[in-house]
């Protein structure tokens, strides 16, 4: 039986913030006192459903009767329940020492917007919400099969996160959801706000930099994934989802290479993978050759570069890395800018510095050229978990494309190539050549992953 | 702990990595880039080992190519280069090298030991062209024509594929004449580069057998020769009889041959050439007379003018084209095949036939 | 379709034979029985390669300390293990060692060699203590990568203008000749990779199919025949003998004129610089589970250090050795590799019979 005592001395508790109200509503016949967050709860709602009845009633049975047939509204049979439900968007309703909840959640954003990480040309341009319920809705609305599951989970401390895991019951690996859920049984003291989070803590290795689950905007992607037997995972409050188990391709692929046709959808897988070996190979390259084997190429090209070379004091890996970080920084600067800001920076950082950089004898004009692909390249990869992975790989082939020109490019290749190779993303290898057998995650045949 | 102790010492690897760099380590601005090496006899020491280096420039334009001639004497080659290397300021880099010449007086019997160097050392392409210069190397590196627009270009296009139509010029590898000096039934030639004005000219070929050069293929047979060794190019045919005069310019060369050994008569060498021309200067109208007949004379003329070419090398017991390997590769004699071969060449007689196509007057009759 | 597994190895010793010095020693005996190897080599290799799979996968997802575990005696099984075992480590080392002498003198000649032991040393410890999948998926993938610039450079040996195919007629006169067991040895190299199933068998959980059996035969005969004429072609039958990195200066006498890289010797290096990697890696990852599994011990530290102890007799040898008796126990190995292998399919065979 609830306890009386225990729910006021809770409610003055509560009642010490500014944003909780409580109102006493009286009819000559009856009085209810109604409890709630201001800043949660939509009060029209309340006025409609609870506060404009109760105008009109006479009787106890009568109001009983009234609240009972509301939908969201439920008698609270324990005192536990209260707070939680109160910071969800409920409001409390008592009434002749009984006490009810009803759901009036004031929830703002909700409204979808355009997918702005992910951008497609053909496919649907709408986004995931912040809000959890729209999120849900996106999904089911899309995914119109009762084997689509959604299971609901609390993870963390105080404040805990709410987590939706949502999987096709029929195509999902049964291993591999329990393997996810007890995952995420086991994550403790920690705050749970965006989704790469979530997939930092659930990840296996501690070491790891490339990412082993796929974070998504698109309603697309997500149901597409659950269709192939993928598991998601939406974090309330979180615009993204999370997709595991993830293949290197996914990353690779953005939906349009399914809404094009075959050959453009190949082509674009291709050049994808070029772009990836540019961006990570390139500076490597110029110094290999550069540095160590300079007889690779035409001696008219070795020449010119010798040419343009000249002015400039330092070796070629300094500077290699003065004009890679340099450019790395006006990358990180236009991310966090405002947007109208961030395009100055760019011109002022990309064109002007180039410009002087070469002039002034700092870097070649090959460099300039070779930094700008490398960062051209990188943004070819669709998603931006992957492109931010891939930035830092061309570092380590840096280093052994110093110490031992071209063998050492190829080991340092030949090294990350182990990694990858090496690598479970939940009991899926995580990057393999895939021809001819059933493919978990891709309906199309696949160039690589 | 023991992470944060990973990460450190993986830091330190690298920094000590960096370290260990430094020995291989040189950039491209501080290396010279030798584009041909020549070899000639010296006047006090044996060799005399020059160097052409291309010096690198922003641009690159025609008539603009910079280079510099360096060149040393010593006794070994080896020894010559390091003296050149300690002269220059920066390190000489053998990667880019396209060609070798050759002074024509190290053409003498020793001539495997004076390349020896070149054959041996990995840091020099095994496609270098290979050359014999008249009258010395050093002056050959010198010739820059005007439209050069790196340094030696011209003299490496004089022998590339990629000019196409260049008859006269016979390309010979470092690794082809490496191998003909010491295939049983095929013996080495070179290319002769000979100066002209401030340029040079490509048109001769030096024939050798396995010791030393035995006879210089002249203009008029250069093209012929070539039509033998190599990939066939475009070459011209000029043919006069009575009042009949044309030009023909063949571009299609075929041939083959067979080598055959009847009992009690002289071994014979039969070969069928093939060739199809369009006719390039006449100093008549030809499309309306019997071209059969037009063709018999170039046919005869051709005819006469390998038959002289071959000759005049079995004459001197060289074997460029591979007469013996073709024997050798079709009888099976087992060790006395090369006896008899030479046996059999030095008695040869040469069955020419030559079976020309007109395929068109030009654009007038 | 995921039977493709099975042909990469014997693809991967097909393509590591040019660096592992068989080209240099066949030519060797151009005169005095290569062409015979070569053709019994194909018909032998492939006859104990198919006896081998047929009775490996006959135990799937095992490899042979598995198979050992109840059928044979500890102590037998533990000296043919690790017999087997330092065979491959042996061939991984002579490979790295051989190729860290091709990188010195073609694409580093200013690095000390120990430095280039230890870059490659580093890079095939890493591969090699990793998973047996993982080895792989990563031959899949190198190996799609590479074959079409092999293919293409073949192509292009071929098409050279001073290909001279007289001088291959006249190998054909010794074609009868006897060869030494040395030569034969030695070309059956080639055929060395089923042998790989001792250990990755593990991978293949499933029957092997043999329909596309008759693929090692073929692509056997193709690689065989063509490291061993195309040098002969391209070099004449006689100064091919006096190269000592026989396939990079024939490779080195090859040019593409329209091409991005002109010298087509530096794909051929690029190329094999992953082969390289990818032979030792498999052949260390081979042997270390093979030692590993006399001692019962799985955990990853037994590996490392066996790996590591490898790794720094590897970089010693290297220090020490030169060409001359590199080729010399290049010899020996294919040597020791022939009777081993004939010993162990035998004693293969037998088992997979007493099973039936």
């Amino acid at each position: 039986m609830i306890q009386l005592e225990e729910i006021d001395r809770q409610l003055r508790e509560l009642s010490e913030t500014q944003d909780f109200e409580i109102q006493h509503l009286t009819n000559g016949d009856l009085s209810i006192g109604l409890y709630f967050y201001s800043s949660l709860i939509n009060s029209k709602l309340i006025q409609e459903r609870i506060s404009e009845p109760f105008s009109s009633c006479h009787s106890y049975s009568e109001m009983k009767n009234i609240l009972d047939a509301e939908l969201f509204c439920e008698q609270v049979l324990d005192e536990k329940e209260m707070i939680p439900k109160l910071l969800e968007g409920y409001s409390l309703i008592t009434f002749n020492d009984t006490f009810f909840s009803f759901y009036a959640p004031k929830v703002i954003n909700d409204k979808v917007d355009y997918a702005k990480n992910e951008a497609s040309v053909q496919g649907p341009p709408f986004a995931l919400t912040e809000d959890s319920y729209a999120n849900l809705n996106l999904i089911r609305r899309r995914y119109a099969s009762s084997n689509l599951m959604v299971k609901e989970k609390e993870v963390g401390k105080k404040p805990k996160a709410k987590l939706y895991v949502m999987y096709d019951k029929h195509v999902v690996k049964e291993t591999v959801l329990q393997e996810l859920l007890q995952k995420i049984d086991d994550i403790q003291d920690e705050f749970i706000q965006a989704s790469g989070q979530l997939e930092n803590l659930l990840s296996q290795k501690k070491f790891n930099f490339v990412p082993l689950m796929l974070v998504t905007e698109r309603p697309d992607r997500i149901v597409f994934s659950l269709s192939q037997g993928k598991i998601v995972i939406l974090v309330n409050g979180s615009p993204f989802a999370l997709i595991a188990p993830a293949v290197f391709y996914d990353f690779m692929s953005a939906m349009d290479d399914r809404y094009q046709t075959y050959w453009i959808g190949i082509g674009l897988v291709i050049l994808r993978y070029i772009s990836l070996f540019l961006t990570i190979c390139l500076p490597a390259i110029y110094i290999a050759v550069i540095s160590h084997n300079p007889e690779i190429f035409q001696v008219q090209f070795a020449l010119s570069i010798a040419g343009s070379r000249a002015p400039v004091p330092y070796s070629s890996f300094v500077e290699v890395l003065f004009m890679l970080f340099l450019i790395e920084v006006l990358i990180e600067a236009s991310i966090r800018l405002p947007k109208y800001i961030g395009s100055t920076a760019t011109t002022v950082g990309g064109l002007i510095l180039g410009q002087a950089a070469q002039e002034a004898g700092l870097v070649s004009s090959v460099m300039i050229i070779i930094t700008s692909t490398v960062a051209i390249a990188n943004f070819v990869v669709p998603i931006n978990e992957m492109s931010f992975a891939i930035r830092l790989v061309k570092y380590p082939l840096i280093v052994f494309a110093t110490l031992f020109g071209i063998l050492g490019l190829i080991s340092g290749a030949f090294c990350f190539l182990v990694y990858l190779v090496n690598l479970r993303s939940y009991g899926e290898p995580f990057f393999r050549l895939q021809f001819g057998e059933h493919a978990s995650t891709n309906s199309k045949k696949r160039i690589s992953g | 702990m023991r992470r944060r102790l990973g990460v450190l010492f993986g830091v330190l690897f690298v920094l000590l990595l960096f370290g260990l760099s430094g020995c291989g380590f040189k950039d491209i601005d501080k290396r010279f880039f030798v584009v041909a090496i020549g070899i000639d006899q010296g006047k006090e020491k044996q060799y005399k080992v020059s160097l052409k280096l291309a010096i690198p420039t922003h641009r690159i334009e025609p008539g603009h190519a910079a280079f510099q001639i360096i060149s040393q004497e010593a006794d070994t080659i080896s020894q010559a280069l390091e003296l050149l290397n300690s002269n220059v300021d920066k390190e000489l880099d053998l990667g880019h090298s396209k060609i070798f010449i050759i002074g024509r007086n190290l053409a003498n019997d020793e001539i495997l030991t004076t390349t020896d160097w070149i054959f041996r050392g990995s840091d020099v392409q095994r496609i270098e062209y290979m050359a014999l210069a008249n009258p010395s190397a050093e002056e050959i590196l010198e010739a820059s024509p005007r439209s050069e627009r790196v340094p030696a270009d011209s003299l490496i296009l004089s022998f590339g594929h990629e000019k196409i139509g260049s008859s006269l010029a016979v390309t010979e590898y470092l690794y082809d004449f490496y191998n003909r000096m010491f295939e049983l039934g095929k013996d080495p030639f070179l290319p002769v580069v000979s100066k002209k004005g401030k340029s040079f000219e490509v048109n001769q070929v030096a024939l050798f057998n396995k010791k030393e050069l035995k006879m210089v293929i002249q203009p008029g047979q250069t093209e012929l020769f070539s039509q033998l060794v190599r990939k066939p190019s475009n070459f011209v045919v000029s043919v006069k009889k009575d009042h009949l005069r044309y030009s023909l310019l063949i571009q299609s060369f075929t041939y083959r041959y067979q080598i055959q050994t009847p009992r009690q008569q002289p071994p014979i060498l039969q070969m069928d050439i093939k060739v199809r021309g369009r006719i390039q200067e006449a100093n008549q109208a030809l499309f309306d007379k019997n071209w059969g007949e037009i063709e018999r004379i170039a046919e005869k003329n051709i005819e006469n003018r390998y038959k002289n070419l071959l000759e005049s090398m079995q004459k001197h017991q060289i074997d460029p084209i591979g007469f013996g390997l073709h024997y050798m590769a079709r009888n099976h004699y087992g060790k006395k095949e090369w006896e008899l071969w030479q046996e059999i060449y030095s008695k040869m007689k040469f069955n020419i036939t030559v079976d020309l196509e007109i395929e068109s007057t030009g654009i007038i009759k | 379709m995921m039977n493709r597994y099975y042909f990469y190895p014997f693809i991967l010793c097909m393509l590591v034979n040019t660096i592992f010095y068989v080209p240099v020693i066949l030519v060797e005996y151009r005169f005095q029985g290569a062409w015979l190897a070569i053709l019994f080599a194909i018909v032998f290799g492939s006859t104990l390669a198919y006896l081998f799979t047929r009775t490996m996968r006959q135990f799937p997802g095992q490899g042979l300390p598995e198979i050992f575990e109840q059928r044979l005696p500890v102590m037998l099984s533990s000296v043919i293990s690790f017999s087997l075992g330092l065979l491959w480590i042996v061939a991984g080392g002579v490979v790295l060692i051989a190729f860290s002498y091709i990188a010195k003198m073609f694409l580093n000649p200013s690095i000390p060699i120990e430095q280039l032991l230890f870059c490659l040393i580093i890079v095939s410890c890493y591969a090699a203590t990793r998973s047996t999948a993982a080895i792989n998926y990563l031959s899949e993938i190198i190996l799609i990568f590479i074959l079409p610039i092999v293919v293409f450079i073949l192509f292009k040996a071929l098409q050279s203008e001073t290909f001279e195919w007289n001088a291959i007629m006249v190998t054909t006169e010794y074609i009868f000749e006897i060869p030494s067991w040395n030569t034969l040895a030695t070309a059956m190299f080639c055929f060395t990779g089923y042998m790989t199933l001792i250990v990755l068998n593990r991978f293949f959980t499933w029957r092997i199919s043999l329909t596309h059996f008759w693929l090692v035969p073929v692509t056997g005969a193709i690689t065989l025949v063509s490291t061993f004429l195309i040098p002969i072609g391209i070099h004449g039958t006689q100064a091919v003998e006096n190269y000592l990195y026989l396939w990079v200066n024939t490779v080195d006498s090859l040019r593409m004129e329209f091409g991005f890289i002109e010298r087509v010797v530096f794909y051929y290096l690029m190329v094999y610089v992953a082969v390289s990697l990818l032979f030792i890696s498999m052949s260390w990852h081979i042997g270390t589970e093979l030692v590993s599994s006399i001692f019962r011990g799985q955990s990853k530290r037994y590996r490392w250090i066996i790996v590591g102890v490898v790794g720094i007799a590897t970089w010693w040898y290297g220090r020490l050795t030169n060409e001359k008796q590199l080729i010399m126990v290049a010899e020996q190995w294919f040597m020791i590799r022939f009777m081993m292998e004939l010993l162990l399919v035998l004693l293969m065979v037998l088992i997979g019979r007493r099973k039936q």
